[in-house]
């Protein structure tokens, strides 16, 4: 028994002189590693204990166990049980928390392959969130510099949310700008606000110094600490309205919000609020709750990483997602939200044109002309043609003699305004994606409304009577692909036109258009269509 | 009986002392209670449900699983080693019955520990549900989906041999001078692989009879899977199609009956999609009729039509709650208990023969034979008709002697009904009972013959103390 006892006692003494010896030099291998380039990654930073410990204890086995986790992963997959993919998903990155390669296939695949296998939008939805998040989250956590993670959750952002590929896009486009809209709350726009709010509770305090009483109010309305308080924030997306009230008195509600707020982008969305700031003053107002603008947030982080010469065509990619993400975001990027009907839009931002136009001459300057002048020559009929719909004729102009000092392009914008806007019209409207085909038709709406508003009846009726032709030939043209191109119901697009109409236009200006419009009360709610079966054999 | 009973209670005192059961029985403790508070679906209460059942259970099964093996293989052979068995031996009591106190002590005691632990799992799957914060919704899917026992009904089965002598007859002159049954068996075999595989603008209808519900409000869900072109192809894409169901009640003056719904499904992916019960004929053998339309071109919204096609054993099938969440969760965990009787058995009898490291490689050899075999049987290609596509008689000759192996080999496989509870499937009382008639009492039954009879013919007197 007392041989026991000496055994252990020295191994406990051996313990602790080992491990007090390996803390003192850690630090002094560690900075050797990096220097002399013994291996290819720097240490793990960030990492939570389960995954310092797997990656040590495990040593060169924890390949071997994630090799294994990967195959029964396909092979749930292969089998339809998806419910295990994100818990396998999530220890192959702790397993192997420096692969970002097998990261970044992983999130795609859930976005991409596991998301189509459903009918329902809800369950897409899910599974397009849950590759977001598993780089946002996960290999983010890991990697937190790693450019490639930033373009790949860029790509989503831009191809999976942005382009109308899936049936479920428009759902997906929804749901992240609701999103969006309980994040930024009434803070958003407001950067040099969330910029300077404190990041921590410490900082908070230290910002209210010492006499505000505001954790004396969580505590008298059953809050643990500030975490708790913070966690039923997050749910509700506001401050509770009873503790609101006594924090407004107080005049603290506004920093305390902030700071949470601040902490929610950065924490959980990893939006970094002079981030977003840095992007709006150089590309003009980006609509952050649309993911056009989260696409050009995360390739332009990694743009930022990537400046040794081996990395052009990577740089490449991120200037491409740059510059095709802004050129989306001048066609819908601006979100309209009707909150008393629930309903979201998106349509044209036509102020960040000259942003685009110089993003894509920055990259025309960067690289060559045939990799840049294809794309660059289509924004270039899309902006004339949408700035022409939307009014802005002499920037139409203004673009369209720009295209015309190229040589690449040859006679192709040499032509009056007029005529180069109606004959590209006509064609848009052969083969326009849905975005395309809303734009033109709300534009010629808005003008019929606007038109109205003073005055000018016939006009109007002229305006009004063009976008119900386009609106029908768009229908037509559509059949049999309503479900992913199809456009509003007409009544929904004559109130959503109305509105942006009353937006723009001076204030008596829109209250004598609602005078004069004709009441009606109908009702806008969808027919619901029958489904007849085709003739088959 | 009192001899028994002294066996069985020496047995058990004997399986607690080992390390090596101290070990797992901490492996054990730990997947009980920490695996259910640690594991993470995708988010939704059904996931939730899934990965609990698949991790927390199936561990916990495979872990006492592992413990009556390894103590069954040592028991024996240890007591042989170390001459503790004179003392049984010299006593009036017949070898058979220290074979079967050895085996039903092993056995009753990891019962005991497997259902205890099957219940703390249960517990704490229902209680992570409750506090899960999960909407109504959710809640009612998980109750009709997964927390359910569904009876598979598969379709009646198609009249293909009327067809092939219709085919016959009317093309006999083609068919002149050649064996009629040959002739007859590849029509067959053709009508069979096209039987399941719909062009584009073509249609199938499948037929269920004895479909029934428990209560008036339960729904019935359809599984199935479809491929895009080839079940071979891995260019699996969405496809659109268009699913009619037969609506009972609909007058008999019109012409088509079924009421459709549009969806887009992804080819090579399972599919759920509920339905009403009110699609049931209930005064027609409680008749479903379900139609599958691959619709025509204007249909792919500019895409490549392609056939849909359908293997037997994907569906479609439907399903329908026919027992509780609990009741198919304890005939699960029955399944379980006969897999370690049959363990039980195994390892008593290799350890009858072999000394303890030998025993538990045989034991093992055997498991790994049964999970190979399955794994062997299930190898070759399949044609769209269901038949087995050999690249030549070797591959043949092999997939054969895998066929007869696993006929005689128990797999631990065909006892796991743990992913059957998480798809919500029920855990058929035929199942059961055939797991009992074939898998227990025939073959473990074979088992513990063999292993009874080691024993008895056994010299155990010749082990030489060094």
């Amino acid at each position: 028994m007392k041989k026991l006892a000496s055994s252990i006692l020295i191994f406990i003494v051996a313990f602790f002189i080992l491990g007090a010896a390996l803390s003192a030099i850690q630090g002094r291998m560690n900075a050797i590693r990096y220097n002399e380039r013994l291996t290819d990654d720097d240490p793990l930073e960030n990492a939570p204990p389960l995954v310092a410990f797997t990656s040590v204890a495990l040593g060169g086995f924890r390949g071997l166990v994630a090799d294994y986790l990967w195959l029964r992963s396909s092979k749930m997959q292969d089998e339809g049980n998806y419910f295990e993919m994100v818990q396998l998903a999530d220890w192959i990155v702790k397993l192997q928390p420096r692969f970002t390669g097998s990261h970044a296939f992983l999130a795609w695949n859930m976005a991409y392959n596991v998301s189509v296998t459903f009918t329902s939008f809800e369950d897409r939805w899910r599974w397009v969130k849950r590759g977001i998040e598993l780089i946002r989250d996960e290999a983010l956590e890991y990697n937190p510099g790693d450019p490639e993670l930033f373009r790949q959750l860029g790509w989503i952002y831009q191809h999976k949310l942005g382009k109308d590929l899936d049936d479920a896009n428009r759902y997906y486009k929804t749901e992240f700008a609701k999103e969006m809209i309980r994040l930024f709350g009434d803070f958003y726009g407001e950067w040099d606000e969330l910029i300077k709010a404190p990041e921590n509770e410490q900082k908070l305090r230290a910002a209210l110094g010492g006499k505000n009483d505001v954790w004396g109010i969580l505590a008298s309305h059953g809050y643990k600490d500030f975490a708790d308080f913070e966690r039923h924030f997050r749910e509700l997306a506001v401050i509770p309205p009873e503790v609101a009230a006594e924090l407004r008195e107080l005049g603290s509600e506004r920093i305390v919000e902030a700071s949470l707020r601040r902490r929610w982008m950065v924490m959980k969305y990893r939006l970094l609020p002079d981030w977003l700031k840095k992007l709006n003053a150089k590309y003009g107002d980006l609509d952050w709750r649309l993911a056009e603008a989260h696409a050009i947030y995360w390739a332009e982080r990694g743009r930022e990483k990537w400046t040794d010469d081996k990395d052009t065509f990577k740089r490449l990619s991120c200037d491409r997602m740059i510059f095709q993400s802004l050129a989306a975001a001048f066609e819908t990027g601006r979100l309209v939200y009707l909150k008393d009907i629930q309903h979201l839009e998106m349509t044209p931002n036509i102020h960040i044109i000259d942003a685009v136009n110089k993003s894509y001459q920055d990259a025309w300057a960067l690289y060559d002309e045939n990799t840049i002048g294809g794309a660059y020559g289509n924004f270039l009929v899309n902006a004339v043609v949408t700035l022409y719909k939307f009014g802005e004729k002499k920037k139409a102009a203004e673009i369209l003699a720009l295209g015309n000092t190229y040589e690449r392009y040859g006679t192709r914008f040499a032509k009056p305004l007029d005529e180069f806007v109606l004959k590209e019209l006509a064609d848009d409207m052969e083969a326009a994606s849905y975005p395309v085909a809303q734009g033109t038709v709300q534009s010629y709406l808005m003008n019929a409304y606007y038109q109205l508003a003073i005055d000018e009846d016939e006009v109007a009726e002229g305006y009004l009577t063009i976008a119900q032709q386009l609106y029908d030939r768009y229908r037509k043209f559509v059949t049999g692909t309503e479900k992913r191109r199809a456009l509003p119901p007409w009544k929904q697009m004559q109130i959503t036109s109305l509105e942006m109409t009353k937006q723009r236009i001076p204030a008596p200006m829109a209250k004598r258009l609602e005078e004069r419009l004709p009441k009606a009360g109908e009702k806008f709610i969808p027919e619901a269509g029958e489904i007849a079966a085709p003739v088959v054999q | 009986m009192k001899a028994f009973i002294a066996i069985v209670q020496q047995t058990m005192r004997s399986a607690i002392r080992s390390k090596v059961f101290h070990i797992l029985f901490v492996l054990i403790l730990l997947a009980v209670f920490l695996l259910p508070m640690t594991v993470s679906g995708d988010g939704t209460a059904v996931g939730l449900v899934q990965i609990s059942l698949t991790y927390s259970l199936g561990i916990v099964v495979t872990l006492i699983s592992t413990t009556t093996l390894w103590l069954a293989c040592s028991q024996l052979s240890h007591e042989i080693e170390a001459y503790n068995i004179h003392l049984v031996v010299s006593k009036p009591c017949p070898r058979w019955l220290l074979w079967l106190g050895k085996w039903f002590g092993i056995f009753a005691m990891h019962s005991v520990i497997l259902l205890v632990s099957a219940a703390i799992v249960f517990a704490l799957i229902q209680w992570r549900v409750a506090r899960g914060n999960f909407s109504e919704v959710e809640l009612t899917r998980l109750d009709k989906e997964i927390r359910v026992g569904r009876r598979a009904f598969f379709p009646d089965p198609e009249q293909f041999d009327t067809q092939v002598d219709a085919d016959y007859e009317r093309r006999q002159d083609e068919f002149a001078g050649q064996d009629p049954a040959t002739v007859k068996a590849e029509l067959r075999r053709q009508l069979v692989a096209k039987s399941g595989d719909i062009q584009p603008g073509h249609m199938k209808n499948w037929s269920f009879t004895g479909v029934q519900t428990k209560s008036a409000d339960d729904p019935l869900f359809i599984r199935y899977r479809l491929f895009s072109g080839s079940t071979s192809s891995t260019n699996q894409q969405l496809m659109p199609c268009l699913w009619g169901l037969k609506d009972p009640t609909a007058a008999a003056t019109i012409a088509d009956p079924f009421v459709y719904q549009q969806l887009k499904v992804m080819g090579g992916s399972f599919q759920e999609m509920p339905i009403s019960n009110l699609t049931i004929d209930k005064d027609n053998d409680n008749r479903v009729v379900l139609r599958y339309i691959n619709p025509p071109v204007e249909y792919w919204e500019g895409a490549e039509p392609t056939s849909a096609v359908f293997q037997a054993q994907d569906g479609p099938a439907i399903l329908v709650a026919v027992a509780g969440f609990a009741a198919n969760y304890w005939r699960a965990m029955v399944l379980a208990v006969l897999q370690l009787a049959f363990l039980a058995a195994l390892g008593c009898t290799v350890s009858a023969a072999f000394s303890t490291p030998v025993a538990a490689f045989v034991a093992v050899a055997y498991l790994v034979i049964g999970l190979s075999v399955q794994a062997a049987i299930t190898a070759p290609l399949q044609n769209d008709d269901g038949s087995w596509k050999y690249k030549g008689f070797s591959d043949m000759a092999a997939h054969k002697f895998a066929q007869v192996v696993g006929q005689l080999v128990v797999s631990v496989d065909d006892l796991d009904a743990t992913s059957d509870l998480a798809r919500g499937r029920l855990v058929e009382g035929r199942r059961i009972g055939m797991a009992f008639a074939t898998l227990f009492c025939l073959r473990t039954g074979l088992i513990a013959g063999v292993g009874i009879w080691i024993l008895t013919r056994r010299e155990l007197g010749t082990v030489i103390r060094k």
